[in-house]
């Protein structure tokens, strides 16, 4: 499986992420992005089989914003990815 | 007044004060059309604007000049009143308006007061603190929002309408707001009717890096 399809999606195919926004005290709000985001702003990850190995994990962590790398930590706590 | 004029041969006096008398046709006293000036054979005429102003012996000029004043003072008074007229009537106007329409604001509390960070590329949306979306007060036909991001973000913020049976998956329909696409003031505020008495509100981040919402209201509008 790829990581794109590993991603939980919701009833509107987006995909559900657990860190969508970041309150001031650290509180973290759920929420959505779509397929199409992740193609552009992940595109050399998204059609990698999972679990990503440690190698490309870090790469992903690297190529990713503060709250980007929230969410893969979760996925990857998870086992999602 | 228009009326045929007879020459007139005298100054008659009210009281004390002079005036230059004028009669129709019929030989009645008409309010005369002052100024006059008297002619070369000793009668007076109506004065045009073409004509010298008012000279008579008997009319000193101090006079003549206290009741030119006088005659100013009254049509600046006029004047003003016109005015004040004018500004009587745009007020009735205005608050016909407004009691017609029955407008009634409330803002409700704020959304989010301090800074929170939008994931890049993600949307959040924020509804009542039960998680289920917010009534429509009664009454209320529409609703308003507005947001304040940090410079240049690039964000939209959208209104979903839900149903009563099913408040919490399917949305009837969403609306958007505001869409900002990158300017040093990133904010801005829409309001839209309210397709059903359930709502929340969604917020996406169009950029492709995390961006800071500042403040996120709400208000209910009738």
């Amino acid at each position: 499986m790829r990581l794109m399809e590993a991603l939980p999606h919701d009833w509107e195919n987006m995909i559900e992420i657990p860190v969508a926004a970041v309150g001031p005290d650290g509180t973290q709000y759920p929420g959505t992005t779509s397929e199409a985001y992740l193609r552009t702003a992940f595109a050399q990850f998204v059609d990698l089989p999972v679990p990503l190995s440690e190698a490309d994990y870090q790469a992903l962590l690297a190529a990713s914003t503060h709250n980007w790398q929230l969410n893969w930590r979760a996925f990857r706590e998870q086992g999602i990815i | 007044m228009m009326h045929e004029q007879k020459p007139i041969t005298q100054v008659r006096r009210m009281g004390t004060i002079p005036y230059l008398a004028e009669e129709d046709s019929q030989g009645t006293q008409v309010v005369p059309t002052l100024p006059y000036r008297k002619l070369t054979d000793g009668t007076y005429a109506p004065e045009t604007t073409a004509d010298p102003p008012v000279t008579d012996p008997d009319v000193p000029a101090g006079q003549i000049s206290l009741l030119k004043g006088l005659i100013q003072q009254q049509n600046e008074t006029l004047q003003r009143l016109a005015t004040i007229e004018a500004k009587l009537h745009d007020r009735v106007a205005v608050d016909a308006t407004l009691t017609g329409s029955n407008v009634s604001f409330v803002q409700k509390p704020d959304v989010v007061t301090t800074d929170t960070v939008i994931t890049a590329g993600s949307n959040v949306i924020f509804k009542d603190t039960g998680d289920k979306p917010w009534v429509l007060g009664s009454g209320q036909r529409r609703v308003a929002a507005g947001y304040s991001l940090g410079t240049n973000a690039k964000s939209r913020l959208v209104v979903l309408f839900y149903s009563a049976k099913y408040p919490a998956s399917y949305p009837l329909k969403d609306v958007t707001l505001v869409d900002n696409t990158g300017t040093a003031a990133a904010s801005g505020a829409g309001i839209t009717d309210a397709l059903s008495n359930r709502y929340v509100l969604r917020l996406f981040n169009t950029d492709s890096v995390d961006i800071t919402l500042k403040v996120l209201t709400r208000a209910e509008v009738g």
